[in-house]
């Protein structure tokens, strides 16, 4: 696929519409990477030992079975056609069978085993996004504007000293101390299959609060350093200058453009959320895309590693366009500068 | 039988177990059904309390395991794991039981007869059973059973190996008529596992999976979990005592273990060893403790250099210090190993086991000519213990003048046939099997599947099926001693550790027998109850 470079573009419509251009360009390269990604996500599980075959089969397979099972999987083509079925199969909304099914002796779509999975993680990212984002604005606002006190000094340390655990770590210790000692929530988040895991909120609390404490800690760093870095920039010192009220100089005119890194950080955040999402989803049994993804790879299901895999690069290439978008509509200087 | 009914006698006794002690009686007596003494391990099981109170109905029982992801099946012929396992038994009934004590009682089949040289048996199977879709259970069912193991995928192919299965008969609706192809005086050991349990005449896809035994199928999805309802025609008057038994997925140990400390699940298989240690003291749960065959051993190949040199292999039979290597690889959960398969048993020799002699051991080295040698030892977090054993033996071979490299393999290939399973030359392995004559099979024979120290010897083969063909357990007890005697002096196995198996249930799951069989009491929901 060739993207059209924005060279190729005709400079008028770069004029007239610089926010529009500046979000087809954002999409065509989004959708580059992706290709990209799509590459090396099926070059690097083609290298992965063993074959989902022989991995369904079992230690006690002959040979001759295990050619026949590679034959009913089409693992038998070669490397180029399959990777061409695959990818034509996203674009035509086939996600392909799964090498569980062909074990059974039945066909398993993909889609219907995975979308479950992806709405169970994508409700625990969007609890800890929803959390994050107001909970970090409002301690790294309240850290930046009392900057060397002992609040900022509480809050700094702290974030600091999260911000380098592990999430195991972190999730252990909540579960020793939510669970062991005071026996308020429940260690592990198991639920029936198809069932929602806000028809049991209780089950999202631990989860979530890992990664809240996991992700809160760098954003809030963040947000702390962009509003002290706006506050002395010339126009905030300007407005101090004219007598408004510190709140109103924090709001108005500090916050908006300290939200410019911001954002970047919440996009990095979700994005990260994914990966720790799978790490999370272990410890806590959590049905997720996490676990569903360890279990393919432990039977080699190459089919479906590969289509979770270029699943989450999309959604974090999304949240890319997204998080860029928002930055450029929140900074006017950004959106003048494209002109 | 001798020997062995007392010990018998003193298992059933609790009253859910009377019924099948009377026909377990009523078959024993004149058939050649044999029964080793199974009082090895006797004393621990037998520590386990007998339930006195009033049996409680109703409720779900939900068990979890370390499962198998999307591979989970209640397809017989495919499913190995635990989970799987827990479900093949509870869904389906084995012809064979195996007690806690590891003698056997009737399933399926209430007798065994067989012709003088044991070549021909009938199998004569418990009449009135039904099965879950109310179809009775026939002689046509074992026959469909027993044929659709002669695939040699089928996990439980092994047990069809010496059967005929062309000529399998029924003699009329309840009776099978089985030749083999070479004689086997203990026929009915090999047909006490999960993957040989009864599946009903034409099934195939096992999408919903019908079967005799005490659970219904319900639902399912592999890897997270299966709900099954009780079976209210279950042939076991009166059993199962819960409603509703459930299987879930739960891979990591230490969420297994919150699960059941929060209440959310009520018993569970594979609890870590050092977990148990904790919670024996604690005594908030009930650790399930039974001492096993089941073994951890290291393997030498015995045509790689330098174990070719059997004097090379005795010498490294003796740099194990077993006691310190149960100690720390197993938190103590398990009894030291003689290096022969099978202590409980019937046949197993209780050959003396060796020392820890790394000076005899240095000794036996120099004479053949391999002193100061260097070995890579390959290991795997596959199991449990595996990684700290391997270390702790490279430290004690140190004594021995041997250097010991611990090279970790990814777990996921350790027991893959195709790439490093049975191609090591040194390495760890877990052993589980239904008999000591069923693990020569597996293991040692010479077109064993599992051949892992590559013992090929044509005349010892010779051996296992004369001892296998005994016809009576004098003669098997004299046979099977020399079969071990060749292993125990130049075999390749260090079989350090009997190793226990060791499982959790709530303090209100009642029922719980630990088993030497197999995990929870030999995945015997049938016989758990509620009492909460």
């Amino acid at each position: 696929m060739l993207a059209p470079s924005p060279e190729v573009a005709r400079p008028t419509s770069r004029r007239r519409r610089p926010l529009l251009w500046f979000f087809v360009v954002r999409v065509l390269t989004g959708l580059a990477t992706l290709l990209v990604v799509s590459v090396l996500v099926f070059a690097a599980t083609e290298v992965l030992p063993g074959d989902a075959a022989s991995a369904v089969l079992g230690k006690s397979a002959t040979p001759d079975q295990v050619a026949k099972m590679r034959k009913l999987m089409g693992l038998d083509k070669p490397a180029v056609q399959r990777y061409g079925e695959w990818l034509g199969g996203i674009l035509t909304g086939n996600l392909g069978d799964s090498a569980a099914g062909f074990a059974s002796g039945s066909k398993a779509p993909i889609w219907p085993q995975i979308k479950d999975k992806l709405a169970n993680s994508f409700i625990l990212a969007a609890v800890v996004t929803l959390l994050m984002i107001p909970f970090s604005l409002a301690l790294g606002v309240k850290a930046a504007t009392r900057a060397g006190r002992p609040v900022d000094h509480a809050i700094s340390t702290s974030s600091l000293a999260v911000v380098s655990l592990p999430e195991f770590v972190i999730g252990s210790l909540l579960i020793i101390v939510f669970f062991t000692w005071l026996n308020l929530l429940p260690p592990v988040s198991l639920l029936a299959p198809g069932e929602s895991p806000l028809a049991h909120p209780r089950l999202l609390v631990l989860p979530a609060l890992t990664l809240l404490a996991a992700t809160l800690a760098g954003s809030t760093r963040m947000v702390r350093a962009g509003v002290i870095e706006t506050m002395r920039s010339d126009y905030v010192r300007m407005a101090e200058l004219n007598g408004l009220p510190k709140r109103r100089v924090v709001s108005r005119y500090a916050l908006r453009n300290a939200l410019a890194p911001a954002v970047q950080v919440f996009g990095q955040n979700i994005q990260y959320l994914v990966g720790g999402i799978i790490v999370v989803e272990y410890l806590f049994s959590y049905p997720g895309i996490g676990k569903e993804l360890v279990d393919a790879v432990a039977i080699r299901d190459v089919r479906e590693v590969q289509t979770i895999a270029i699943l989450i690069a999309a959604f974090c290439i999304f949240i890319n366009i997204v998080a860029d978008f928002l930055v450029v509509l929140l900074v006017p200087k950004l959106r003048t500068a494209s002109a | 039988m001798t020997g062995s009914d007392g010990q018998c006698g003193a298992f059933d006794a609790g009253h859910d177990h009377r019924i099948s002690r009377k026909q377990f009686l009523a078959g024993a007596a004149g058939t050649g059904l044999v029964l080793g003494a199974g009082g090895l391990f006797g004393s621990d099981i037998a520590t386990a309390a007998m339930e006195t109170t009033a049996v409680r109905r109703g409720g779900v029982l939900r068990v979890a395991h370390a499962g198998a992801g999307k591979s989970e099946t209640f397809n017989p012929a495919r499913g190995s794991s635990f989970i799987d396992t827990s479900r093949q038994y509870n869904l389906y009934d084995p012809l064979v039981r195996v007690n806690p004590d590891l003698t056997t009682a009737p399933g399926l089949a209430l007798r065994w007869t067989h012709n003088k040289n044991s070549t021909v048996w009938d199998i004569h199977l418990r009449p009135g059973v039904t099965f879950h879709d109310g179809k009775p259970f026939t002689a046509d069912d074992v026959i469909y059973t027993l044929r659709s193991m002669g695939d040699p995928s089928h996990v439980g192919h092994f047990a069809v190996v010496n059967i005929r299965l062309n000529e399998l008969k029924k003699i009329n609706a309840h009776t099978v008529r089985v030749h083999l192809k070479s004689p086997d005086a203990q026929l009915y050991r090999s047909f006490v596992n999960g993957n040989t349990v009864v599946i009903q005449n034409g099934e195939k896809n096992f999408a919903k999976p019908v079967g005799t035994g005490p659970f219904v199928f319900g639902s399912f999805t592999p890897g997270e979990r299966s709900h099954c309802t009780r079976n209210p025609n279950y042939w076991e008057h009166g059993k199962p005592y819960v409603d509703a038994w459930e299987d879930w997925s739960i891979d990591d140990p230490q969420a297994r273990l919150n699960a059941l400390l929060s209440g959310q699940i009520d018993a569970m298989s594979s609890l870590d060893y050092n977990q148990a240690r904790v919670h024996q003291r604690t005594r908030d749960i009930q650790v399930v403790n039974a001492p096993s065959p089941s073994m951890h051993c290291i393997y030498m190949a015995v045509d790689k250099a330098p174990f070719t040199d059997n004097r090379v292999r005795q010498a490294f039979r003796l740099i194990p210090d077993r006691k310190a290597l149960i100690a720390g690889a197993i938190a103590g959960f398990g009894t030291v190993g003689n290096d022969l398969f099978g202590k409980g048993y019937p046949y197993f020799a209780e050959f003396p086991v060796r020392p820890h002699d790394p000076e005899k051991a240095k000794a036996l080295l120099k004479a053949a000519g391999a002193d100061g040698l260097k070995v890579t030892l390959h290991t795997s977090d596959a199991v449990p213990g595996f990684v700290e054993a391997a270390t702790l033996f490279a430290q004690q071979a140190k004594a021995a003048g041997v250097t010991v490299s611990v090279k970790k393999e990814s777990a996921s290939q350790y027991f893959d046939t195709s790439t490093l399973y049975t191609h090591l030359d040194f390495a760890q392995d877990f052993w589980a099997a239904a008999s000591v004559g069923a693990w020569y099979q597996l293991a040692v024979q010479s077109h064993a599947v599992w051949n892992e120290t590559h013992w090929r010897d044509k005349h010892y083969d010779a051996m296992i099926a004369t001892a296998t063909a005994a016809p009576n357990a004098r003669a098997a007890n004299r046979l099977w001693r020399q079969v071990q005697k060749v292993q125990y002096d130049q075999g390749g196995y260090i079989i350090w550790t009997n190793v226990n198996i060791v499982d959790a249930a709530a303090k209100y799951v009642k029922g719980v027998r630990p088993s030497s069989f197999t995990a929870l009491g030999g995945w015997n929901y049938r016989s758990f109850w509620l009492n909460k």
